[in-house]
């Protein structure tokens, strides 16, 4: 495995460096990179056309401004990266400094939230093939697949950003638009919990008479400015993870587990008044710390008390700290947005990935970025959405006819374990591949979501670079994109080598 | 808008625009009557003319507006080096870099009387008096002085060398050959002169007024003193370690701030922060001595124009310049009450070039080109595709003018007689019969990809083909690089900008100049221009405006279109925000802007 | 290693086989004539064929193409005087609904800014369209499939040079890739141009695919026997193989479709697509994005077309795939199923 992965490795670099010669032609070729002066009627323009030339080294044949570059790059190894200069002589590896941070967060965000939410709806879709649920989710994926990303952005800042501003500053449901969502949410729920007919009726019936009092009860405690959740809502929505987890684990009867799984909700309890100043105003240092101690706590409870038992107690003890975690971090949120409101009285701005010069705590730039990144993020996931759910939906079938599954129901084992243990393990192998390829996919469409969301990341690094027939931010684009997609696709090949065991290597 | 950037060499448009400037130097002029100077703008003082209002004894209230112009980054502090001069950049050095004059709303040049005054005190030869205002100060509290104006004309004096290069990289480099002996006075005084070796009608503009002598001189390791003797004295080995300052010491990178005690203010704001991608945020300078910034910050977003409106309905911007299209102004007036839309000219207009190339068959048949002239349907596409945008909008009759300008119309009936304002298909036919021509190619070129020039072509095929005509569209994205120099056009199409300089338009239509694309040659239009660049009469200049026009259009050397519309829109409650055609951008008072009192 | 006399009588005995099986596949019913009968009965692929073909029919007859002049007398390029700010003609709502009764009119999708026939100009964005999605998909897809299954079956030496090859193509993003080609292909003006440049750099996530497929499926025991029949490598690959991956073809060949047609709306509205004065649904919509709210129609006759080409050729390509692939489709999966 070593030697497939060096081997690899070589291999990639020799990629990296033919797609750079084969771009790097392509963009000398791309057109004239003087166009626009010679557009120009300055009068000093000749001045201006020999110092472009000098920036750009058009005096030079261009395999030396591309021996130039290459020599650069290679002073990466010593982190000493030269990229060049762009046209006007800016040097490009601090416009790329600034530039990815901002493209990166997006695109890894996306990509996430794409992968997790198209690989559960392609399971969903797979399991219920053919249902209503299959049609009309098909149906959305594919209208998501198949909208102009530009065109979108300007929808979602319109409806989304615009809209939802305008409704913060007084939020109120009339009774029609209570009616709606209740019999919306309960006509989806109906849809995805699915049943006899009774069965459906039912859901509908709960899940449209929870929205249409809840809506209300929210708007009555002005949640949505103010939002709560409070002591007490930590730990009783704790207890109720602890409990479900003591539960499907090992039954609620065995002390073994249920009693360090108890004892960590206890210490959670007492780490929420312990950190709470900590966490009013912490930094990303802290939060790692308190991670770790949640990690810690319950692996420590559980291998103490946990006896015979101590894998499963572990388990879900685990899952209890980092729900606990998860829900004292959003208390803390909750209690920071009506300073963020105050702050920023529009919350989604249309424009930017950061509002300039916003002093406020720790949480308050939390949301502030947050806001800011929502939008954009959202986007590239419902467009990569479709990709990943079909192809799921895809595998799943496929493998779900095959004997080995057969004879996992034969056995009798329970339809979860067998969709979640043994189809979707296999099922996941060729997604592994889109995955790798979607990431370098979605670096290119942040170019065009960058553009429309007033971002000044990579993408427009490439845009002008391009526009303006000047190598060297374009190449810089590529480094970092053609190094993730290289990266990516190694480990891709990696995990079909590990997954499946027919593949030799 | 205090013109940094107006030496020659800066111009990036062409021509003219100001004969008129000159007729009303520092003086308030009338307030233009035109439409178009668009003005529908919500202010705490009436402005009088096209220049600043005086907004009389105020204090600077706290809060900030955000304006954006376009997504490009600031580059850096010292914004006369090539590889910074740009709009983009000039937005946010002209808010912390004074200047003697400045360009009014229609471009006329204004003096700046928080800097000091000009004077010209001789014609023969060209000699310029300026005082500096006693209060002028950097934002360290070192006085303005004359050794800062030696600074400014070092910097643009190609002849300080070493080894044969200039050591100033800077985007004028003609001030030295112009003012050989530089500013005469004493360094550390308030007053100096300049004595021009030949008359130069636009020495109004020029930069005597840029970055701070001292700061130069100390990072050269020299004392102001030695530095302005040595400038003086033409010693470029001595500058050079301040040249090198000069050259990059002020540049940073992107996000971070230049550091304040090097990069001084002379204007009502300084550099407050920096995110680098996302804004540039500017505070009042507590040293400006001058009327006082109205609004404590001042945030330069760098948003693309296709986001500006929505931005603006968000509240995310104040002020904004987005691109002029008919939906964009639909919008805007759907916003309603919550916005104010400036709409307007801007100082770039749109004109037809016929070939003169030898051996073209427009360039040397004057009917052919007088057929063509009459089939464009000028009116049609100044009511389809610019009126929307700019409801004063008119068809352009003239080079050298624009029409929101005070002698335009002056010069328009002095030099054209109204033969082509109406479309003359029969007209044109009957030409085309009489020479023989019907059915003649006719290649129109543009820089693609333009949908405006598209339709302009289009429309003008609609119609021209019916006299006989066959135009074609050879648009391309070479169009400058190949179709224009090689000659591979019958007609070109594209836009002229003014810089504000009176003489420019010579590099266009005298005989062998750089900018004359078309090859055009005609002896009376260059001794013309000729009397016009070496007069100082502003009635000089007016008149021989005037017979160039006239040869012009009997030569129709091209035909005039449009001038290019703007679109400047502003929140309700920000008051003072003045659209302007000059290339300062909308930006040019922003020390003025303040929030309406709710 | 078999000697030649042996391989060869091993390949006439895979062709004497195939013989048979051909045969008996006429009177039978053939693979192919499953494959029709199945999809068919695909109301979705079916509805999406008809939506498809009509929009292709009124595309391509409307306005004419390739110099043969069609029913619809206005020009996409002449323009005109804008009649009522440009807006629609076309009424669906009858009269006793409160509407305009049925018309046609003179503009129905309305005129753009020069006054230009929108019709005119969103059919022969239509044609450009599906012209450019339907070169990029066939050429994307012979190329991608070809080149995973050889990769995938020969392995070794034939594999890497192959997959690096596909490699230098896909660390280069998509988008990047095509926005560079277009700039440069986009000066000749020339839609095929740019569809087959296209073409050429969006098939290597199906050659990934295929080749993921073939090296699973060459371990099975229908290869092994081909080999021991002595059938060619060719064979192999055109025959038993890439038949049995067109399920992730077709369901890739679909998306390649409807992916050219958004690449080319991506890269129009970067500018570095179909230009002006030529017309793309593309370009269309970028140039009147921001009409949505004031000019609307500028924006949904183009934006729906799209969405309507794209969403049938997907639909079109899922009907495809339960086709090819009897196991999953609708009557096999309710016979299978046992409901307690």
């Amino acid at each position: 495995m070593l030697r497939f992965i060096l081997r690899r490795l070589g291999a990639s670099a020799a990629i990296l460096l033919g797609a750079s010669l084969l771009l790097y032609v392509l963009m000398v070729n791309a057109g004239d990179p003087l166009k626009d002066l010679r557009e120009s009627n300055a009068s000093n323009r000749d001045e201006l056309i020999r110092q472009r030339i000098g920036f750009m080294g058009l005096d030079q044949p261009w395999y030396q401004r591309y021996w130039t570059w290459l020599a650069g790059v290679a002073k990466c190894v010593t982190l000493n990266c030269d990229l060049g200069t762009n046209r006007s002589g800016v040097e490009v590896s601090s416009l790329l400094a600034n530039a990815a941070g901002s493209t990166l967060r997006l695109v890894v965000l996306a990509t996430v939230l794409a992968a997790v939410l198209g690989i559960a709806v392609g399971v969903l879709t797979a399991v219920r093939q053919y249902s209503g649920l299959d049609y009309s989710v098909t149906f959305l994926t594919f209208l998501f697949f198949s909208l102009p990303v530009f065109w979108a952005a300007v929808l979602l800042k319109e409806y989304l950003a615009i809209g939802y501003n305008d409704w913060i500053a007084n939020p109120a449901f009339t009774p029609a638009q209570t009616a709606v969502s209740a019999l919306l949410f309960g006509f989806v729920m109906q849809v995805v919990l699915a049943g006899s007919r009774t069965r459906r009726l039912a859901t509908f019936a709960a899940s449209a008479a929870f929205v249409a009092l809840v809506l209300p009860y929210l708007q009555w405690l002005n949640f949505f400015r103010y939002p709560q959740l409070g002591f007490g809502g930590v730990v009783v929505l704790s207890l109720a993870v602890a409990l479900s987890a003591t539960a499907t684990s090992a039954g609620l009867r065995n002390k073994l587990v249920l009693y360090p799984v108890l004892a960590t909700v206890l210490a959670g309890a007492i780490a929420y008044w312990a950190t709470f100043g900590l966490m009013e105003n912490p930094t990303w240092g802290t939060l790692a710390l308190l991670l770790a101690a949640a990690v810690a706590v319950p692996v420590v409870l559980g291998r103490v008390l946990g006896g015979h038992l101590r894998g499963r107690a572990t388990g879900a003890g685990l899952a209890t700290a980092l729900a606990m975690a998860g829900l004292t971090t959003l208390d803390h949120i909750f209690r920071a947005w009506p300073g963020f409101l105050s702050l920023k009285p529009r919350p989604i701005s249309t424009i930017g990935s950061q509002t300039p010069n916003f002093g406020g705590t720790f949480w308050e730039s939390f949301l502030d970025r947050g806001a800011q990144l929502l939008l954009p993020t959202l986007l590239l996931a419902l467009i990569s959405l479709a990709s990943y759910s079909r192809y799921t939906r895809a595998s799943m079938l496929e493998v779900g006819r095959q004997d080995y599954i057969r004879t996992a129901r034969a056995k009798g084992l329970g339809e979860r374990t067998v969709i979640l243990k043994h189809a979707l393990r296999n099922a996941l192998i060729p997604i592994a591949t889109i995955m790798a390829f979607d990431f370098a996919g979605l670096i290119g469409g942040a170019v065009v979501t960058e553009a429309v969301f007033g971002w000044k990341g990579m993408g427009e690094l490439f845009r002008t670079g391009l526009d303006q027939v000047d190598p060297a931010p374009v190449m810089a684009f590529f480094l970092v994109t053609g190094t993730a997609a290289v990266l990516f696709n190694m480990l891709a090949d990696i995990l079909y080598a590990i997954l499946d065991p027919r593949i030799r290597v | 808008m205090r013109l940094k950037r107006i030496s020659k060499a800066v111009a990036l448009g062409a021509t003219f625009a100001l004969a008129l400037s000159a007729c009303s130097p520092g003086g308030p002029a009338a307030p233009t009557g035109s439409p178009s100077a668009g003005s529908t703008g919500k202010y705490s003082v009436e402005p009088t003319n096209t220049g600043l209002a005086d907004l009389g004894d105020i204090t600077t209230a706290s809060g900030s507006i955000a304006a954006s112009i376009g997504e490009d980054e600031f580059i850096s502090y010292n914004g006369f080096t090539p590889e910074a001069n740009n709009a983009y950049n000039s937005v946010v050095t002209e808010r912390i870099q004074s200047s003697f004059s400045y360009f009014g709303t229609d471009g006329a040049v204004y003096q700046n009387p928080a800097i000091g005054s000009i004077e010209k005190v001789s014609d023969s030869p060209l000699t310029i008096k300026y005082t500096i205002n006693p209060d002028a100060v950097w934002s360290d509290g070192t006085p303005i002085t004359t050794a800062d104006a030696v600074l400014a004309w070092a910097l643009q004096n190609a002849n300080l060398t070493v080894d044969g290069k200039p050591i100033f990289n800077s985007v004028a480099q003609d001030l030295g050959d112009q003012v050989p002996k530089g500013p005469k006075g004493e360094a550390s005084g308030k007053e100096f002169t300049l004595v021009y070796a030949e008359p130069n009608p636009d020495w109004e503009i020029q930069s005597l007024l840029i970055h701070p002598a001292h700061i130069v001189a100390e990072q050269g390791g020299l004392s102001t003193a030695e530095f302005v003797a040595a400038a003086l004295a033409g010693d470029g080995a001595k500058l050079e370690k301040a040249a090198d300052f000069w050259n990059t010491g002020w540049n940073t990178d992107p996000g971070t701030v230049p550091d304040p005690a090097l990069a001084l203010s002379s204007g009502p704001y300084k550099i407050d922060s920096w995110e680098a991608g996302q804004s540039i945020t500017l505070t009042a300078n507590d040293k400006w001595w001058g009327t006082p910034a109205a609004t404590e910050k001042l945030v330069i977003r760098f948003a693309a124009a296709d986001t500006h409106v929505q931005a603006l309905q968000n509240a995310d911007l104040d002020v904004v310049e987005p691109q002029a299209t008919i939906d964009t102004v639909a919008q805007l007036e759907g916003l309603g009450d919550d916005v104010q839309i400036l709409a307007g000219d801007t100082l770039s207009w749109e004109h037809l070039d016929f070939n003169f190339a030898e051996g073209n068959k427009f360039g040397g048949n004057p009917e052919l080109r007088q057929a063509f002239a009459l089939c464009v349907p000028r009116q049609q596409i100044v009511d389809n595709l610019i009126k929307p945008l700019n409801p004063g909008a008119q068809v352009m009759n003239a080079r050298e003018v624009f029409p929101f300008q005070e002698n335009y119309g002056d010069v328009v009936s002095a030099a054209y007689s109204g033969q082509y304002d109406a479309v003359d298909i029969e007209g044109a036919k009957r030409i085309l019969e009489e020479q023989n021509a019907t059915g003649v190619k006719v290649r129109i070129g543009y820089n693609a990809p333009n949908p405006r020039r598209t339709d302009v072509v289009a429309m003008i095929k609609s119609s021209c083909d019916q006299a006989g005509f066959e135009v074609v569209d050879v648009g391309s994205g070479d169009f400058f690089s190949k179709t224009l120099p090689n000659g591979d056009y019958d007609v070109a199409l594209y836009a002229w900008s003014s810089s504000g300089q009176i003489t420019s338009g010579e590099n266009i239509y005298a005989t062998g100049k750089p900018q004359n694309y078309s090859q055009y040659s005609n002896r009376d239009v260059d001794a013309a221009w000729r009397k016009l660049a070496t007069s100082l009469d502003p009635a000089v200049q007016l008149e021989q405006t005037k017979a160039i026009e006239k040869l012009l259009w009997e030569d129709l050397h091209g035909i005039p279109l449009f001038a290019h519309p703007g679109i400047t829109a502003a929140r309700a409650d920000v008051l003072n925000v003045r659209r302007t055609a000059a290339q300062s951008t909308v930006l040019w008072n922003a020390e003025q802007w303040l929030r309406a009192p709710r | 290693m078999p000697a030649g006399g042996e391989a060869a009588a091993a390949a006439s005995l895979a062709e004497a086989e195939d013989a048979a099986l051909r045969l008996r596949g006429d009177t039978a019913t053939s693979q192919g004539r499953l494959v029709a009968r199945r999809f068919l009965a695909h109301k979705a692929a079916m509805a999406s064929v008809a939506v498809f073909a009509a929009i292709a029919v009124l595309a391509f007859t409307s306005i004419g193409f390739a110099g043969i002049p069609g029913w619809w007398d206005k020009s996409y390029t002449l323009a005109a005087t804008v009649v009522d700010g440009g807006r629609p003609t076309l009424s669906l709502v009858p009269g006793w609904l409160g509407g305009e009764g049925l018309r046609w009119g003179e503009h129905p999708f309305g005129q753009d800014s020069t006054g230009k026939d929108y019709f005119a100009l969103v059919m022969r964005g239509t044609q450009q369209s599906i012209t450019i999605a339907l070169v990029v998909g066939t050429v994307a897809t012979v190329i991608g499939s070809v080149v995973g299954a050889v990769a995938g079956y020969f392995r070794g030496w034939v594999d890497s040079v192959l997959m690096r090859i596909t490699d230098l193509v896909i660390v280069i993003p998509l988008l990047v890739l095509a926005a560079v080609l277009g700039k440069i292909a986009g000066g000749s003006g020339n839609v095929l141009v740019l569809a087959l440049v296209l073409g050429l750099v969006t098939w290597t996530g199906l050659a990934r695919l295929v080749r993921g497929e073939v090296l699973s499926l060459r371990e099975r025991e229908f290869v092994s026997a081909a080999e021991a029949m002595g059938a060619r490598a060719s064979r192999i690959i055109f025959r038993h193989l890439l038949p049995n991956t067109v399920g992730v073809i077709a369901v890739n060949a679909t998306f390649a479709v409807a992916g050219a047609i958004l690449l080319e709306t991506s890269l129009s509205y970067l500018g570095f697509g179909v230009r002006a004065p030529d017309s793309s649904l593309g370009l269309l919509i970028s140039q009147y994005q921001s009409a949505f709210t004031t000019r609307p129609w500028l924006f949904w006759w183009p934006g729906m077309t799209i969405l309507a080409v794209a969403l049938s050729v997907n639909f079109i390509g899922d009907g495809l795939r339960d086709a090819f692939d009897p196991r999953q489709s609708r009557a096999a999966r309710r016979k299978g199923r046992t409901r307690p």
